[in-house]
Formats: C-alpha cells, sequence, structure tokens
C-alpha cells in the first residue's frame, strides 16, 4: 500500500515538474570602451523580457545587475512564444520559442538605440476609453452659450438628446442616469440635466455594455448608460438655481382678444456627498411645457394606465408636432434623496406631484374607405381641455454587489382626468365629457445570486393592483344626452425564478420558470339616448384570470475570449384565460436566438430571433357595443385572438472613440399571422371596428444606418441618419378585405459647427417619404423639415440667437389623385433669442414664433384612411427669465 | 521675511545637491501627485504636487518639480511639499536598495530598504491616454492595492515613488480607496545627473521604524490643527513667517518650515 502511494505521489510530482517552464539567460550590450576592439560584453540591468502568445502577455521580468533574468510559467503554453527583450536604450529584440524543453536558456546582446525616447504630452483630453466606458472632458467640448448639462451633452459624439430630453448614445436610449455612480432618478433625468449647471460637471461617462446587475456583469448586455461626474463645487454643499420670467406685456396665445400675461416660477435645490445626494424642485407657470419637462418620465410609468382607461382614452389630441399648445399650465413638486448605506447598498425615496392643464384647437379631417372605392369624409373641430394630476410616491431598496443583489420597489401612483372635448361635426355642435380617476400600487422584489462557480439563481415577484373606480363618458348630441361609464380592477402577480450552471468553461445551462396570474375585473355600461343617459343600456361584464406558467429552458456558450456569445430557450408556456364568459388554455412554443459577436470595445455585431404566440385578452370579449366617442362604437367579436410572429434583427456598431466618429447599421424582419382581422364599418358618419374571424398574414423589413463625427478643434458635430422600411399587411372594410402595401424612407443630417469663436451655427435637415397603396389606390406623402439656428457672441457672455424650423408637408388633394393631385402646407416658426450670463445668474429674452404663426397641418395614413390634422397653435409671445444659480 | 524663507529652500536645495553622482538621466517623467484629505476642519481637500522621475539605466530618482528645477521660491506647491509629507526615493537598481529622504519637522530622516518586489497582475484592460495605449495592472506594496497603467511603448519598469516593475513605464497608478494618485503629465528627454541621497545629519531609521513613527506623531488627530505638537520646546529656533495670509513655522536650524495648520495625513505605507 505504501509503496502504492509512492507511486502515486511520484507522478503526481513529475507531471507537476514536466508541466512547469522556466526560462532563463543574461543581457548584456556591447561595452562602450571595447566596441572597437571587437572584445567585451556588459550586462545590461533593468531589461523588460516579456513571454508572449501572440498578443497576450504569459510572464515578464526584469534584469538584475548581472543581467539575468529567470521568468517561470506554471504550464507550457499552446504553440510557439516570443520572448522579448525591451529597454529605453538599446533596440527591441525577440526570440521565438518552442518551449518544449522545462528549462530554455536564451541570452541576449542588445544593440544601443541611436533615437531617443519620443517626449510625451498628456494633456486634459477630451475623451479617455477604458474597456467599455468613454469619459469625456465636458469643458472641452462645451460652446459658450451652453448652460445646463443637457445643452453639454448634446455635443458629445454619439449623443443625441430629443426635444423631451431623451437621451440616446448611438441610437439606443440610455437604459440608466447616475450622478456620483447612483441612480438617484431613474428616468426621470430631465431634473438633473436641466438643472445642473453645465460648469457644475467635469466629466460624463458613457458605460457600453452596461450591466445594471452586477451578478450579471459576464453576460453580453446592449444597454448604455451615463455617468456623470460633479466639479468639487458642486459636492458637500448644498446649491440650486431659482428661475423666474414675465412677458413683460400680455400676450395673446389664445388669439387677438385673449391676452394673458405669462409667467413661470421655480426653485430647485441639490446636494449630492459621498454617501447622500438629493434633488428637491418646486415650478409652476404657463410658458411653454415648463415644469412639465422636468417630471418626464422617459422610463415609463408615470401614468396609470387600467383596462377601462385603455377602452375609453381621452379626447386629447396631444401636443402639436411642431410649436406650442394654444394655451398651457403646469405645476410640479418633487422630493428625491438617495442614501448609501455602503459601497452597494442603497436606500431611495422620490416623491413627485405633477399637474398639467391643456388647451387645444385642433380641425380634423378623416377619410374613412367607405368600400366599393367610395370615401367618406368627416369634417370636424374640437378644441378639447384636458387636466391631469399626477401624484407618486416610490421607495427602493438595493444591494447591487458581485455576488448578491437584493431590490425592492414600492410604488404608489394616480391619474386624475377632466377632459372636455366639445366638436363642432358638418355645422353639429356635439358636447363630449370625460372624467376619470385611477390609482395604482405596486411592489418589485429582486434576488439574484452568483456562487463562486458561477451559478447564478434569480426570484423576482412583482405583484400590482390597478383600479378605475369610475370613469364616465357624457355626450350630448342634438340636445340628446347618452353616456358611457366603466370601471375596472386588476390585480396582477408574476414569480419568475431561473438559475443558470455553468458546465465547463464556455457553456452555460439556463432553467428560468415563472408564473404569472392576473385577475381583472371590468365592467361597462352604455346608457342610450333614450333613457338620457341614466342607464338601461348595453352592458359588459367581465372577470376572472389570466394565468400563464412558463418555462424557458435553454442555453448559453461564448467562447474562450468572450468574443463570441450565443444562447437560445425554448420557450414554453400555457397560456390560460378563465373569465366569466369563456375559457381558453393554449400551450405554445416560443423559441428565440441570440447572437453577439465583439470585435473589440468599439465594434460589435448582433443578431437576435425569435417566434412569439400572442394571444387576446378579455378585451375581445366585451361583445356589447361601447361608445368610444360621439361617432365611434366599439364591439368586440368575442373571438380570442391568436398571433404569431417572427422577428429578427440584426445591429452592428462600430465607432472609433479617440477619432470622434461612430457608425451604426441595423436591419430587422417581422413576419406576422393572426387568426382576427380587423374590420370597419361605415354608416353615415359613425364608425364602427370589430374583428373577423379570418387569417392574415402581414410582413415589414427595416433598414437604418447612423454615424457621427466631431472635430473638437472646431468644436464641430456632424451627424447623418436614414432609414427605409416596407411592409404588407391585410384589413378588412365592410367585410371586403383589403390588401395593403407600404414602403417609407427618412434621411436627416445634422451640424453644429463654430466657424469663428463669436460665431455658433447649427442646421438640421429631415426629408421623409412614404406611400401606402391598396387596391387601384396609391397615396404618397412627403416632408421635409429644416431647422436651424445661429448664435453670435459679441462679447464672452452675451448669446444672441435667431433659430427657425421650416416644414413643407405634402396634404394629398383629392384622394387618390396621387402626385399631381398633391399639395404642400409650409409653414416656418422663427425664434430669437438673448442670453446674458453675469456671475450667478443668466437673464434671457425669448421672442417665440416672431412670425405669429397659428396653424400646423399634417396628415398620415394608416393603409386605408387618411387622418390631416390642423392644430392651433400659440401665438406670438416674450418671455424674460432669469435664473439666479443658488 | 521671503528672504528667510528663499535662504531656507536654497539650503535645501543645497543639500540634496551634494551627494556623488551615480548615474544619468535617459529620460525624465512627470507626474501629478494627488491626496484627497481633509484638513485641519474636517473638509474634503485635494493636495496635489508634482513630481519628476529622473530615470537612468542603473537608478531612478523621485523628487519634486520645485527641486528638479532648483526653484526655491515660496509657493503653494512648495506648501504641499510639506503637507503631503513627500518622500524623495532613489532606486538603485544596480545594488537593488532604496534609499528614502522624508522632511519631518524639525528633522530629516533617511531610511534604507530592499528594492520592494511587487507581484503585479496584468490584466487586458486598456486605456488611452493621450494616444498612449495603457494597459491596467493590479499589485500591492506595503499593505496597500495599487492600480496602475503602464505604457509598453515606454520600455522602462520605473515609476513614481516606490512603485515601479512593469514591462512599461507606469503612466497613472492610484490606490484602492482612491486616496493617493500619480498621473504622468509629461516625458523629457533631458540629460540629467543622478546622485546619491542622503547626508550624515539626517536621522536613519529602518522603514519600518519610521512608518511607525510617522503613524505616531502624524497620525495623531491633533496633527492637522496643530502640526508641530510632538516638536519638543527649543527644539530648533524657530520664527513665525505670514506668507500670504498663511501662517508658518520656519526652523533656522533645521532649515524647515511647516505651515502652521495641516492636512489629515494619509500615509502611503501600512505596513
Amino acid at each position: 500500500m505504501q509503496r502504492l502511494l509512492y507511486i502515486i505521489l511520484y507522478i503526481g510530482l513529475a507531471v507537476h515538474a514536466s508541466a512547469q517552464v522556466r526560462v532563463t539567460g543574461r543581457v548584456t550590450a556591447l561595452s562602450p570602451s571595447s566596441e572597437g576592439a571587437g572584445g567585451g560584453l556588459k550586462p545590461v540591468s533593468d531589461v523588460i523580457i516579456k513571454l508572449m502568445n501572440g498578443t497576450k502577455t504569459l510572464a515578464f521580468t526584469t534584469t538584475n545587475a548581472r543581467g539575468e533574468y529567470a521568468i517561470e510559467l506554471k504550464s507550457s503554453p499552446s504553440g510557439e512564444a516570443t520572448l522579448q527583450f525591451s529597454h529605453i536604450s538599446y533596440e527591441k529584440e525577440s526570440e521565438r520559442l518552442s518551449l518544449k524543453e522545462q528549462t530554455t536558456k536564451v541570452d541576449m546582446i542588445l544593440t544601443p538605440k541611436s533615437i531617443s525616447l519620443k517626449e510625451v504630452t498628456v494633456k486634459a483630453t477630451p475623451l479617455w476609453q477604458r474597456g467599455d466606458t468613454l469619459s469625456h472632458n465636458l469643458a472641452s467640448f462645451l460652446g459658450k452659450g451652453d448652460v445646463t448639462l443637457e445643452d453639454g451633452l448634446k455635443r458629445l459624439p454619439g449623443v443625441d438628446v430629443a426635444k423631451s430630453g431623451a437621451i440616446s448614445y448611438m441610437g439606443t436610449p440610455i437604459s440608466q442616469f447616475n450622478i456620483e455612480g447612483l441612480d438617484l432618478l431613474g428616468g426621470k433625468y430631465n431634473l438633473a440635466t436641466r438643472n445642473i449647471p453645465a460648469n457644475y460637471v467635469t466629466q460624463v461617462e458613457i458605460v457600453r455594455n452596461h450591466h445594471s446587475r452586477r451578478v450579471e456583469k459576464d453576460v453580453p448586455s446592449n444597454e448604455v448608460s451615463m455617468n456623470i461626474k460633479l466639479a468639487k463645487k458642486a459636492k458637500f454643499k448644498p446649491f440650486g438655481q431659482e428661475e423666474a420670467g414675465v412677458s413683460p406685456f400680455p400676450t395673446s396665445p389664445k388669439g387677438e382678444g385673449h391676452d394673458r400675461w405669462q409667467g413661470l416660477l421655480g426653485v430647485t435645490g441639490m446636494m449630492f456627498t459621498d454617501r447622500f445626494q438629493t434633488i428637491c424642485s418646486v415650478k409652476g407657470g404657463n410658458y411653454k411645457d415648463f415644469a412639465q419637462a422636468d417630471m418626464r418620465d422617459h422610463f415609463g410609468g408615470s401614468d396609470v394606465t387600467t383596462p377601462a382607461t385603455s377602452l375609453f382614452g381621452g379626447f386629447d389630441g396631444g401636443a402639436p408636432p411642431q410649436g406650442e399648445y394654444l394655451y398651457q399650465r403646469n405645476g410640479m413638486a418633487t422630493l428625491n434623496g438617495i442614501h448609501k448605506l455602503d459601497s452597494v447598498t442603497t436606500v431611495k425615496v422620490n416623491a413627485d406631484y405633477s399637474y398639467h392643464r391643456a388647451t387645444h384647437d385642433i380641425s380634423q379631417s378623416n377619410t374613412y374607405l367607405a368600400g366599393n372605392g367610395n370615401y367618406v369624409t368627416v369634417s370636424e373641430q374640437t378644441s378639447p381641455l384636458s387636466k391631469v394630476h399626477l401624484p407618486k410616491l416610490t421607495m427602493n431598496y438595493l444591494k447591487n454587489a458581485d455576488r448578491l443583489y437584493l431590490s425592492d420597489v414600492f410604488f404608489l401612483k394616480g391619474m386624475f382626468e377632466q377632459n372636455e372635448g366639445d366638436v363642432v361635426a358638418n355645422g353639429k355642435e356635439i358636447r363630449q365629457r370625460r372624467r376619470s380617476s385611477s390609482f395604482e400600487i405596486d411592489n418589485s422584489f429582486y434576488w439574484s445570486d452568483r456562487t463562486p462557480k458561477g451559478t447564478v439563481r434569480y426570484v423576482s415577484a412583482p405583484i400590482s393592483f390597478k383600479r378605475t373606480p369610475t370613469l364616465r363618458l357624457i355626450f350630448n348630441k342634438d340636445g340628446d344626452g347618452y353616456a358611457q361609464t366603466a370601471q375596472s380592477s386588476t390585480l396582477k402577480m408574476n414569480v419568475h425564478t431561473s438559475f443558470t450552471i455553468p458546465i465547463g468553461k464556455a457553456f452555460k445551462v439556463r432553467l428560468p420558470v415563472s408564473v404569472s396570474a392576473i385577475c381583472d375585473d371590468l365592467e361597462t355600461i352604455y346608457s342610450p339616448p333614450s333613457t338620457g343617459g341614466a342607464g338601461g343600456g348595453s352592458v359588459n361584464h367581465i372577470r376572472g384570470w389570466a394565468f400563464e406558467p412558463t418555462m424557458n429552458p435553454g442555453f448559453e456558450i461564448h467562447s474562450r475570449n468572450r468574443r463570441f456569445y450565443l444562447s437560445a430557450g425554448l420557450g414554453a408556456a400555457l397560456k390560460g384565460l378563465y373569465y366569466n364568459k369563456l375559457n381558453y388554455t393554449k400551450p405554445v412554443l416560443n423559441p428565440s436566438m441570440g447572437i453577439n459577436y465583439t470585435f473589440s470595445a468599439n465594434s460589435k455585431l448582433s443578431f437576435s430571433t425569435s417566434y412569439t404566440t400572442s394571444i387576446g385578452d378579455m378585451m375581445t370579449l366585451l361583445t356589447e357595443p361601447m361608445q368610444v366617442d360621439y361617432r365611434t362604437v366599439r364591439t368586440s367579436s368575442g373571438i380570442i385572438g391568436e398571433s404569431n410572429t417572427w422577428h429578427s434583427s440584426g445591429e452592428w456598431k462600430w465607432q472609433l472613440p479617440m477619432q470622434y466618429f461612430t457608425l451604426s447599421l441595423a436591419a430587422s424582419h417581422s413576419e406576422g399571422k393572426r387568426n382576427t382581422l380587423y374590420s370597419q364599418t361605415i354608416s353615415g358618419i359613425d364608425i364602427s371596428s370589430s374583428a373577423l374571424q379570418r387569417d392574415t398574414r402581414s410582413r415589414s423589413s427595416n433598414f437604418s444606418v447612423a454615424a457621427t463625427k466631431n472635430f473638437p478643434s472646431l468644436y464641430a458635430k456632424l451627424g447623418a441618419d436614414a432609414s427605409y422600411g416596407l411592409g404588407n399587411s391585410e384589413q378588412a372594410v365592410n367585410s371586403d378585405v383589403i390588401k395593403i402595401r407600404s414602403n417609407n424612407y427618412n434621411l436627416h443630417g445634422n451640424v453644429s459647427v463654430t466657424p469663428i469663436q463669436w460665431l455658433e451655427l447649427r442646421y438640421d435637415i429631415r426629408y421623409g417619404w412614404s406611400r401606402s397603396r391598396h387596391s387601384e389606390e396609391s397615396n404618397t406623402v412627403t416632408s421635409l423639415t429644416h431647422s436651424g439656428a445661429i448664435h453670435v457672441f459679441p462679447i464672452a457672455t452675451l448669446d444672441l440667437s435667431v433659430d427657425y424650423d421650416h416644414v413643407r408637408r405634402q396634404i394629398p388633394s383629392p384622394i387618390g389623385g396621387g402626385q399631381e393631385g398633391a399639395q404642400y402646407k409650409r409653414m416656418s416658426l422663427f425664434n430669437a433669442s438673448a442670453q446674458y450670463k453675469w456671475k450667478q445668474c443668466v437673464l434671457r429674452l425669448e421672442l417665440t414664433n416672431l412670425l405669429n404663426q397659428r396653424h400646423y397641418a399634417y396628415t398620415v395614413f394608416d393603409g386605408i384612411n387618411t387622418y390631416t390634422y390642423d392644430y392651433g397653435l400659440c401665438g406670438r409671445t416674450i418671455m424674460l427669465r432669469a435664473t439666479f444659480k443658488l | 521675511m521671503k528672504k528667510i524663507l528663499v535662504t531656507v529652500m536654497a539650503l535645501t536645495l543645497t543639500i540634496a545637491a551634494q551627494a556623488g553622482k551615480i548615474d544619468s538621466t535617459q529620460f525624465v517623467a512627470f507626474y501629478n501627485y494627488s491626496i484627497q484629505t481633509q484638513d485641519d476642519e474636517g473638509q474634503n481637500v485635494t493636495d496635489s504636487l508634482r513630481l519628476a522621475l529622473l530615470v537612468g539605466t542603473r537608478a531612478t530618482y523621485c523628487t519634486t518639480v520645485l527641486s528638479y528645477n532648483r526653484d526655491g521660491r515660496a509657493s503653494q506647491e512648495m506648501e504641499n511639499a510639506f503637507i503631503m509629507h513627500h518622500q524623495n526615493v532613489l532606486t538603485d537598481v544596480e545594488r537593488s536598495e532604496v534609499i528614502a529622504v522624508e522632511p519631518i519637522y524639525p528633522h530629516r530622516y533617511e531610511s534604507h530598504e530592499p528594492m520592494a518586489k511587487i507581484d503585479w497582475t496584468l490584466t487586458e484592460d486598456t486605456l488611452t491616454i493621450s494616444g498612449l495605449l495603457c494597459r491596467r495592472a493590479t499589485g500591492s506594496l506595503y499593505g496597500k492595492q495599487w492600480t496602475a497603467w503602464y505604457c509598453e511603448e515606454i520600455p522602462s519598469s520605473a515609476g513614481p515613488w516606490k512603485l515601479r516593475g512593469l514591462p512599461g513605464l507606469i503612466i497613472k497608478a492610484e490606490d484602492s480607496e482612491g486616496i493617493h494618485c500619480f498621473t504622468l503629465y509629461e516625458t523629457k528627454n533631458e540629460v540629467r545627473d543622478i546622485n546619491m541621497i542622503g547626508n550624515p545629519e539626517y536621522q536613519k531609521l529602518s522603514r519600518k521604524k519610521l512608518m511607525a513613527f510617522k503613524k505616531k506623531t502624524l497620525g495623531n488627530p491633533r496633527y492637522a490643527k496643530e502640526p508641530t505638537y510632538y516638536v519638543p520646546k527649543g527644539a530648533d529656533d524657530v520664527v513665525e513667517v505670514n506668507l500670504n495670509g498663511t501662517m508658518y513655522y520656519v526652523g533656522m536650524n533645521s532649515h524647515m518650515m511647516t505651515p502652521q495648520k495641516s492636512h489629515v495625513y494619509k500615509p502611503l505605507e501600512l505596513e
């Protein structure tokens, strides 16, 4: 037995010894004194010796005073290795080694270098790259007139800031906005970008391939996050800004004879320390979207959507695509605080309230295909008034460590709406009123951990309750009153759990299991004119459960260098609807696959494909008529719709950050099949919609390309993007099936440049073309939009600017007339401003809509119908506003 | 009063230049050295100092840019050199020895130690600084964990202070707590002598004893408010100098100066 142990030990040692590799040697150089004599060699100390395998450094060392070195490797590398010798005073040398021997001796004689080291000056560079993180020195990009962080962000390469304040990088919207590493605001980051002065920010970091959960850091990600770093003056002490503004004399936002004073007032305070951050703000005014813009949640979820509010939307026509609402009034108050308990744990509280009141003036002309090539045109004039109150309280606990992720988010929010949508249609006046109250309570729990062996497990359990106690619509037409009411309650619970087990270094098996249960109770009551709107009409009452257990076994494969990654899942689910009117169960398989190939930190190719089955919900069981607006009755078929969609998309992103260049190419294709067909029926001017039991197919493809380039020496940024889409679908009109084909393309370019120190120019051009064809008809719409701005700085602190928007949109008339019959609507909006920065104060005089343009019109197609809108715009306004840094 | 200061600094620089030449520079690398600390009232402050690293074939010498330029004019940076307890460090690669000289009022201390072998771990992370491709390495030295970015295009294993031993010049080095940071801002092909440092008049202490002494005196909570609290009365012939609103003690015997208020001591070495 003892002998056996000795043998095992001997074999073990022999195997261990044979695996080790040792390279030794001596490095010398010709001694200057003996060069001519061809003799003496002197040892060279501090020579860097690297053992390389390709570009990878396996081991390194330096020579001692005698020029000797020794490198040891625990195991012999596969293939050939290279031994490199480098020293500041000698030419670089290298030697190829096979390393088959246990000990290899390599002596080297170095040749003195004739050229000395190239001198280097490290400047505060505008851009640093560290792995996936790009750090921008914001001051290097700022223009003279820039005041807020948002102004600065617009100038960064690859960064796009939409009119709404939404930030995207290379076309991908950011998924997280951090201040000094802490996510204080979630999607309401306008509060920071529009209130933090640009000169309080030192660095803007863009993190590509961002992982919001650190336990998932080895899973490829296409997310982008942004982190801002503040200057010392913005840390450890409170600061903020106060804004006040008033129109120097009454302006007429609603037209002649409706003069109004306009004003705004706001105060924002904030403080950022290593462990605590807060931003608090109170604002109100009746000037543009002041006080509303700050509360926009770019990650969604600021309002409450319930089955009742989805069925019976408001009469609000939405904001005009150009210009401002006819008249609006906004107010908000927000308190946000985050406390860092330790390096990975935070507690966050956000409390918000916002109020929005808007008046519209919309002329609408809708042309509906009524079958047999006939069209029905309905013209109406509405002046909707909408008021919305949105209170929200969110509390969040988060632990985000390398091995453990624990999050619990609780929120309570409400939405209280009032709507007036009186209409004049074909000379008749109809009264429409809508009032609704909704609230939502939600708690989301998420736990995930990673074992030392790499197994990742998670449990997610969101639960929410939404309720609309009453939603009431009242109509009055020709003296007849009729009404529609609805109420709904929804309890939604999900439990997701999964674990990922690594098998070897390149393969992982995943087994996610989830159960989703939704309990709904929806009631709609239509009260016809015969009852004077006091009940007695058609009633829908649906209650029951939607239940869906899902199992998605799958796997992940990645290459050893982690460049290639493939993941696939089976997506097995059992979809069940158990309502008082119907019981329905169907097993489905929804496989999916994703592939990523990372060429480098700056170049990445991704592809995904999936097959999805959607089953209709309880809305399809609302078989009794419902009055959605004064002329639209909605009746569902009672048939559970089923649609199967196969979607594939690919994207390649390439960038040269140091050359300030970004390029992205994307393509996607979808094919769908559905067992019901949307059908519209026209009777007089009344429209009713339903669904026919008939298989229908649709197909769409989209291609896009986008590029940006910055020239920091010129303070210039250029951007261009283009997209093309085509597709076909089907629709029914009066039971006749119509095939629709559509295609469209869009071209967009923009440039901002500072040719000379006191002049800054911006220009943006966008051209869109879309065509829709069905039967013998073909409709084409084009639009051309330019906008530009000229900023002049007579002195460094004074910014005089003029900007304009010019729109040329096609309004086809008569129907089916094609390009020959096309009419174009042109509109120009001119604005001017003077801004003076003085110490801690910014004074700004704004002249908006200088030409007093009062209308903006545009047309959209949905395949067979044409909708033409003419929005009333807010007239010429003058505002003098001041911002004080506190 | 400025004359006194100039005399003090001139003497200091002369002492430093007295020793014999051991090498010549191949190039000189300049670094910004910063410390995140607190002032005597507990407010966060960042102290910074420019360092010159003289790189020769057998030795390197890390000193302040003020000493390198023989600039004895009173300045904020000079005050920082005292507040930050900067050590002049001579690394003699041939003898595998490091000699450090540090002024701790009212004496200068000299310590000799074997050249430390930092077991660097090279990573695949890269960072491009002013067009120089740098690679990340981590290692620990005297109880602190360091992250260093080095550039293989500059084939020298030198680095600021006692950090060295990477397959390229250290461009940036930061400790894991983010307190100490060295960042290269320039290299120059200047030929200068690298001289042996040390002086018989300096107090000789081993590295460990010097570290323990600093921990005891400079690490005392009183230190920031009263930086000379540990100095016995009469240890030096001291005059008070008001320079641009800051009060200094200037030792006429020690040829040293120290501000009357200092910053919280942040040691570079913990063990």
